[in-house]
């Protein structure tokens, strides 16, 4: 090589390129450090958020059976995850049901093991003035209707056969027992059972299981009435007031309970989510709205002695000692708000025990034990909207306390509300629909149990997201959603381990609930026993 | 007289570096041109005449050795310098006369001193002068392609004289011309080399040409020696027959250099390397290059579709997610004169939201149709409106009209409350837009039915609370 060429080289070009080279490698370098520093600074400032992808699923979910009732539809469905499709459906028109709106259901395991083989469902209808609510330019009044077939408040037992592939209708249990509720529907975590509960009676009834022709029972019912303090209606519940909580006996001249259709309700219209405030604003009609206490669910601990009987419009909840039937206490989810009250029985003929609330600061509505029966998560709704977590490991629920709150900056006012929850399968993770009034769209969060901080949010997943469910495979968590004002409806689909989307199912007819059928009793609390 | 020397080479090489080896095309060759002075460089084809006349001329740089002019080396000099004085002081005659076509004869003999930067209008004598030197005054305005291949070469070689250069190198000067022709171009250096004014050097294997040389220098395989008498061709050829075509070549040609490799042609895979790998290697080279732009290209789009994309997105989610609108209040008066308040909330006060609009209007279910109802906002359009956490108010004002309507509920219209409005995240509403299109469904009591009427007819009780308007669930 020539020197001068050499020289050239080394002095000129080889220092240019070098200097561009390491230029470059330097603003490389620089884009990765800062790139990864906001990744981290992200990771360390909230939760991973990120919006729902619409797209439909393309891998198989496993070999589970979802339930899921049509509520406008008029009945309930069974999709096979494991091919998509859907494997059976019934329709209470066809039973006689001149206005069935299905609600809330509950699957018992399958007792041979295989829901494919057969297996069966409670499924409640709510009370027939609620088709009234949703805007419908219906008739169905004038054509009559709403009669007494229509009057709603159904519990219907069904049952699959996966011989000849068809649900069949069993049973009413309203009709049976005489015992009309619409809304929850929880069975015990043995199976041996179940529970159903109503807003606009404000009463929940305990069930002996029934199988196949067999006839159900009723266990034990109550009905909890508010005293308030308040003469106007607007401070009825804010001012604080007295439950009186009244164990229910059959009608002597009826020889069963006299609480069928709409009788017993307070009100005419559901309280639907986050309706609970138009009550106290006079809007909506009732024989006794200021009596109202909310009594529409109940749920079991993991460890099948306690139920909680929740009352939204009171803020917190009645524990039931399943063993004896007595109640225990009352837990209160309001911040600021004493967190455990202690019950007063005042009679005996009937049962009737008492609790004094100096104040309630906002409703409360679905809540769910932990599957290990450790902890419980309680909504607090529209004028506080958290989660309050309770620590229930002690045997004696009336040492039950409060111990923090889910909260997020972005919970404020009446709206988004945290939802529905569902616990992923190994218990590390608490899964919450976030409600928004429609046209918005719901979110999904993720919640640590540890931490109890949101770790993941799923933004925009659908209109109306109402409750989750998990396969027990550990492997995917399911949202519903469903418009209720005919709008979009669908099943939302991710994964419980890494919390990655895997996309959407259709379904039909506006759902509220949903649940996968167990195989076995153990699965139950995972499934509809200890959460709603 | 003693004469300094006008050019001289010291040991000067020049090789060309090959794949297959180095071509020493001049070999430490020492010369010295005195001004005035005639040299002929005569040797076969490929033996290095040219390429040493470059290096006299500093048209290239030796890879050994020096070569001076005017007692410095050219490769001491700078670029500039260079260029001046191979404008001022080299005249160049090549071998095929190098005129530009698209001059003129004159303008051709103008343009060495022309770039020299001598005012053209000066020259115009000195060249008319040379057209003449050389015999071609009467074709000044000639262009090449009108002119023989011996009038071009005279015609170059005025241009070399234009600029009354020290030292006229010429580089077969008679080559590929007849014999009429060469004689004119030799009878011309000839009278130059008369006024040992110009140093000449010739490179030639014209015999008559290099007879005019006071020196005559024999190359061969890039090497300079005097030629002697048995070296030098006879003035006057004589062409005889080869008696081989082996024997012809060796006559006519240079052989090959010693240095190179011996090689026998190939065409396979050889062949391949040599002429299509560098073709592909390019196309290739431009092919990444096109492709890197087009990545680059596709990025920058993918950016601004992302970019369009996402405030699409931001504009829909702030106009759905962030907006709440609903019914707030009704009221109704004495004379049925009703008023429904909407309200408007962002429930991201961090993120402005900016609403024209909404405009409202009511209808009622009569016989299953929804019925159009006269009403007027209670106030007139604001025209864009920011959206705070606090409630924003609309409200209209309506007849509750009189007649029949449908009652799903006793004594209760079924009213819907449409609203229109315009969603924008920038106060003057430019930007991306979002159409949102809201209907609010109620049940208001007939306010000319009483509550009793009303519990009567729905069969509640005594106690009953009997709304003046029920909202539908806002799920």
């Amino acid at each position: 090589m020539n020197d001068r060429f050499a020289t050239k080289l080394a002095r000129r070009n080889l220092f240019r390129f070098g200097a561009a080279g390491l230029a470059g490698a330097g603003v490389f370098g620089a884009n990765r450090f800062f790139a990864e520093r906001s990744a981290v600074a992200a990771a360390a400032d909230g939760p991973i958020s990120e919006d729902a992808r619409y797209q439909g699923i393309r891998e198989q979910l496993g070999r589970f059976i979802l339930l899921t009732p049509q509520k406008l539809g008029g009945g309930t469905h069974a999709v096979d995850l494991d091919a998509q499709k859907t494997l059976a459906w019934i329709s209470y028109w066809n039973y006689g049901d001149s206005c069935p709106i299905s609600h809330h259901l509950a699957a018992f395991p399958a007792d041979s093991g295989d829901p494919y083989k057969g297996f069966e469902f409670v499924n409640t209808t709510q009370g027939g003035d609620n088709i009234l609510m949703y805007g419908l330019p219906t008739r169905i009044r004038e054509n009559g209707m709403l009669g007494q077939a229509g009057q709603g408040n159904h519990i219907y037992r069904v049952g699959y056969d996966g011989k000849t592939g068809q649900m069949d209708l069993l049973e009413d249990i309203a009709e049976t027992t005489g015992i009309g509720l619409g809304v929850h529907t929880v069975p015990f975590p043995d199976g041996s059972g179940f529970a159903c509960g109503d807003g606009q009676k404000d009463i929940v009834a305990f069930f002996s299981r029934a199988r196949g022709r067999e006839k159900t029972t009723v266990l034990n019912a109550f009905r909890a009435d508010w005293q308030p303090k308040a003469d106007d209606l607007g401070s009825t519940w804010l001012k604080g007031g007295r439950i009186v909580l009244t164990r229910l006996a059959p009608s002597l001249d009826l020889g069963r309970y006299d609480l069928e259709g709409t009788t017993g309700n307070k009100i005419n219209f559901e309280m639907a989510p986050m309706a609970e405030l138009r009550v106290e604003r006079g809007q909506i009609p009732g024989n006794d709205p200021r009596g109202l206490t909310g009594l529409d669910f109940c749920l079991h601990d993991p460890g099948h002695r306690f139920s909680l009987m929740g009352l939204r419009m009171c803020g917190g909840g009645f524990i039931v000692d399943r063993k004896n039937w007595e109640p225990v206490c009352f837990i209160q989810a309001n911040e600021g708000i004493q967190d455990n009250f202690p019950l007063n029985k005042v009679s005996g003929s009937p049962d009737t025990w008492v609790v004094d609330l100096p104040a309630v600061g906002n409703p409360i509505h679905e809540s769910g034990f932990h599957p290990n029966g450790g902890t419980l998560c309680m909504m607090n709704n529209l004028r506080a909207n958290n989660v309050a977590v309770f620590d229930t490991s002690n045997e004696d629920p009336r040492k039950w306390k409060r111990v923090t709150f889910v909260k997020d900056p972005e919970w404020q006012g009446e709206f988004p509300s945290p939802f529905h929850l569902n616990y992923s399968i190994d218990g590390t993770k608490c899964f919450f629909t976030i409600l928004r009034p429609k046209p918005m769209k719901s979110d999904v969060v993720v919640v640590d149990t540890k931490t109890w901080k949101i770790i993941k949010k799923f933004r925009n997943v659908g209109v109306d997201a109402q409750t989750t469910c998990t396969t027990y495979d550990g492997k995917y968590a399911i949202v519903i959603f469903s418009g209720f004002q005919r709008m979009e409806a669908g099943a939302f689909v991710f994964r419980q381990d890494t919390l990655e989307q895997v996309g959407y199912m259709p379904n039909f007819g506006g759902h509220h609930d949903c649940v996968i059928v167990p195989s076995k009793v153990e699965e139950l609390k995972y499934s509809r026993s200890c959460t709603v | 007289m003693s004469r300094s020397p006008i050019i001289k080479a010291r040991q000067a090489s020049l090789t060309y570096a090959t794949r297959r080896g180095p071509i020493a095309a001049v070999d430490s060759v020492s010369l010295a041109i005195d001004l005035g002075e005639c040299v002929a460089i005569l040797g076969r084809s490929g033996s290095g005449k040219s390429t040493l006349l470059a290096l006299l001329g500093g048209l290239c740089a030796p890879t050994a050795g020096e070569v001076c002019f005017t007692g410095r080396p050219w490769t001491e000099r700078t670029a500039r310098e260079v260029s001046h004085l191979r404008a001022s002081q080299v005249g160049l005659l090549l071998q095929d006369g190098g005129l530009l076509p698209g001059l003129r004869a004159l303008d051709n003999v103008l343009l060495p001193a022309v770039l020299a930067g001598r005012p053209r209008a000066s020259l115009v004598p000195r060249a008319e002068q040379l057209l003449g030197l050389v015999g071609l005054a009467d074709r000044w305005d000639a262009y090449p392609a009108e002119l023989s291949g011996g009038q071009q070469r005279r015609v170059a070689l005025a241009r070399a004289l234009a600029a009354e250069p020290a030292v006229i190198l010429a580089d077969e000067p008679t080559g590929d011309l007849d014999t009429l022709a060469a004689g004119e171009i030799t009878a011309i250096l000839a009278r130059l080399r008369a006024d040992r004014a110009t140093a000449i050097v010739i490179a030639t294997h014209d015999p008559a040409l290099a007879a005019i040389a006071d020196r005559r220098l024999w190359m061969e395989r890039g090497r300079c020696t005097e030629a002697s008498a048995a070296t030098l061709p006879p003035v006057s050829p004589a062409v005889a027959l080869p008696v081989s075509p082996e024997s012809a070549r060796e006559v006519a040609f240079e052989p090959a250099p010693v240095a190179l490799v011996p090689q026998r042609p190939a065409i396979g895979v050889e062949a391949l390397g040599r002429s299509w790998l560098p073709f592909l290697a390019g196309l290739a080279i431009a092919a990444a290059a096109v492709a890197v732009f087009d990545g680059l290209v596709a990025t920058k789009q993918e950016a601004v579709v992302e970019t369009a994309r996402v405030q699409r997105r931001l504009a829909k989610e702030m106009a759905l997610q962030d907006l709440r609108a609903d019914v707030d209040e009704v009221t109704v008066d004495d004379r049925a004169e009703a008023a429904v308040s909407v309200f408007l909330q962002n429930y991201r006060p961090e993120r402005p939201l900016h609403v024209l609009g909404p405009t409202l209007e009511v209808a009622i279910q009569r016989d299953g149709r929804w019925e159009s109802v006269s009403c007027a906002l209670e106030e007139s359009p604001a025209g864009i409106r920011t959206i705070g956490s606090d409630k924003t108010l609309v409200s209209l004002g309506f007849r509750v009209p009189e007649g029949s309507y449908d009652e799903l509920l006793r004594g209760y219209l079924h009213i819907r409350i449409g609203a229109a409005m315009v969603v924008s995240d920038r106060p003057d509403g430019t930007g991306d837009l979002f159409e949102r299109l809201d209907a609010y469904y109620i049940y208001l009591r007939d306010p000319r039915r009483t509550e009793d009427e009303v519990r009567r007819a729905n069969g509640w009780g005594d106690k009953a609370t009997v709304p003046l308007w029920i909202a539908m669930p806002s799920h």
